[in-house]
């Protein structure tokens, strides 16, 4: 083995390990989560988890408020009779949703999670 | 008002890329090189469909379809608001007989024996309780439990599809008091329906999540379905089920609909022997192939509560069944524990049953 092979075994190996953390390295800590808030099937917001706020949208039953905090992000009130969206808390893992049906917001933390759906 | 659809990224790129330049280290890249997905508001609830392997030709004509064909039922089969089902109701009561209308047939012929089967538990004739308790319509936030006066005659008079005599599409019955109500079998049985529909286009997979009840259809890429259940007490998640091909995945719970009143919190599954909120149980899902039953049965299960729901599950035939119990421990029949894996956080122990 020449030094050149060496050389090109040793880049095969780097590559090989940048591209396993690249590609199967999901979302980390490292990584700032975001999240989308859509109204009605469009996205009209998207959060960076790593930033503190408060946040609204208008759906057609009036205004939906959003508190994003220590890379959460949560439904704070919806005009929506149940609540369901307000009570559903604080989401964080990556796929995580809340939804006001009847205002028809769908608050969603972006990312993969590596789940095909969720039972409930 | 229906939900504008939206196309959500497929990431095919990222998966190119990993199948071109990682072959050698990467595993499991097949199968999922076109996916189609979709989420609407349909059917009263957040609908998520997902087509595998279809061309967008195919695929987006199908999504409109099976939008259409929920919407319909949701109104066909509504139980409050002016429907067919709500016709023959009133025909019932009016008159003693019933022709079931053509659209009401699958809820008729599905609803009935799994009404039988799950001793009644799961029993289309709870409608008059389910307005008793207002579980028919928004609850008010002033809302509160039916006094035990209303309860006992309630049950001193119960109404159950046990009195309805049926030949045919004729249905027949003394009773006057009829307010029948399929919701504890209607999203199985369009469930089945939308599978139906969708192995029509022949994709090469296919998962249809309504409002966490969902079906398969074949499997992405050789694997197993991967779906989270959801914990009854956090938003997180309980642990993951390996989900096969053709099946079904209903969860009931008591944490969705319901309302608090003087601290006690009171939800929506009513036990039709009590007349009240099922007690005993946080929550059940059901994995069987056929949607319909899995969907009466997850109600029915969580009815008959800690001491009977392994003895009715295997009446049933069933046996994957997972409950979470009220001190968050687990118990899974020996089917369901070898699909159920708990994730890290969930310290509460599985706890795997056998049949009685």
């Amino acid at each position: 083995m020449t030094r050149i092979d060496g050389l090109i075994l040793a880049l095969a190996v780097i590559g090989v390990g940048a591209l396993y953390a690249t590609l199967w390295g999901g979302t980390n800590q490292a990584e700032p989560r975001r999240a989308t808030v859509q109204v009605a099937g469009e996205t009209v917001l998207r959060l960076d988890l790593s930033k503190a706020g408060e946040h609204q949208v208008t759906g057609p039953l009036g205004t939906t408020r959003i508190r994003v905090r220590d890379g959460r992000v949560r439904v704070t009130a919806s005009p929506g009779p149940r609540k369901l969206c307000v009570r559903r808390g604080w989401l964080r893992r990556p796929g995580a949703t809340a939804v006001c049906l009847p205002n028809q917001v769908v608050v969603a933390v972006a990312g993969d999670n590596g789940l095909d759906g969720t039972t409930y | 008002m229906r939900a504008r659809p939206w196309q959500t990224g497929t990431r095919i790129g990222t998966r190119l890329a990993a199948c071109l330049f990682g072959l050698t280290l990467v595993a499991g890249c097949g199968g999922d090189s076109q996916v189609h997905h979709q989420r609407v508001m349909v059917f009263g609830t957040l609908v998520d469909i997902s087509l595998y392997g279809l061309a967008a030709e195919d695929a987006e004509p199908l999504l409109a379809t099976i939008e259409d064909e929920l919407q319909t039922r949701h109104e066909t089969w509504h139980a409050w608001q002016t429907s067919p089902l709500t016709e023959l109701n009133a025909s019932l009561n009016d008159n003693g007989e019933a022709t079931i209308p053509e659209p009401l047939l699958p809820l008729f012929d599905r609803g009935l024996p799994l009404a039988r089967a799950t001793d009644y538990r799961f029993d289309p004739a709870v409608g008059g309780l389910v307005r008793l308790w207002g579980f028919h319509q928004e609850p008010a936030d002033d809302a509160e439990p039916p006094g035990d006066e209303a309860l006992a005659e309630w049950r001193d008079n119960r109404p159950s599809v046990a009195d309805l005599e049926r030949d045919g599409r004729e249905l027949r019955s003394d009773r006057r008091d009829w307010q029948m109500d399929f919701g504890g079998v209607a999203k199985g049985i369009a469930l089945a329906q939308v599978r139906r529909r969708i192995a029509e286009a022949e994709p090469d997979a296919a998962i249809v999540n309504a409002g966490g009840d969902l079906v398969t259809y074949g499997q992405p890429g050789g694997r197993a379905w991967r779906i989270g259940v959801r914990n009854p007490t956090q938003g997180e998640l309980l642990g993951e089920l390996a989900v096969h091909r053709d099946e079904a995945a209903f969860t009931t719970g008591d944490y969705e609909r319901g309302f608090e009143h003087e601290g006690t919190r009171y939800h929506h599954v009513l036990d039709p022997r009590t007349g009240r909120p099922a007690r005993g149980l946080r929550a059940v899902t059901v994995l069987a192939e056929d949607p319909a039953k899995a969907d009466a049965a997850a109600t029915a299960l969580l009815i008959a509560g800690p001491d009977n729901w392994q003895e009715l599950a295997s009446q049933l035939d069933l046996d994957r069944v997972l409950v979470v119990r009220p001190d968050r421990s687990i118990r899974a029949m020996p089917g369901m524990a070898k699909r159920f894996e708990a994730s890290d956080t969930v310290a509460d122990e599985v706890v795997t049953v056998s049949l009685p």
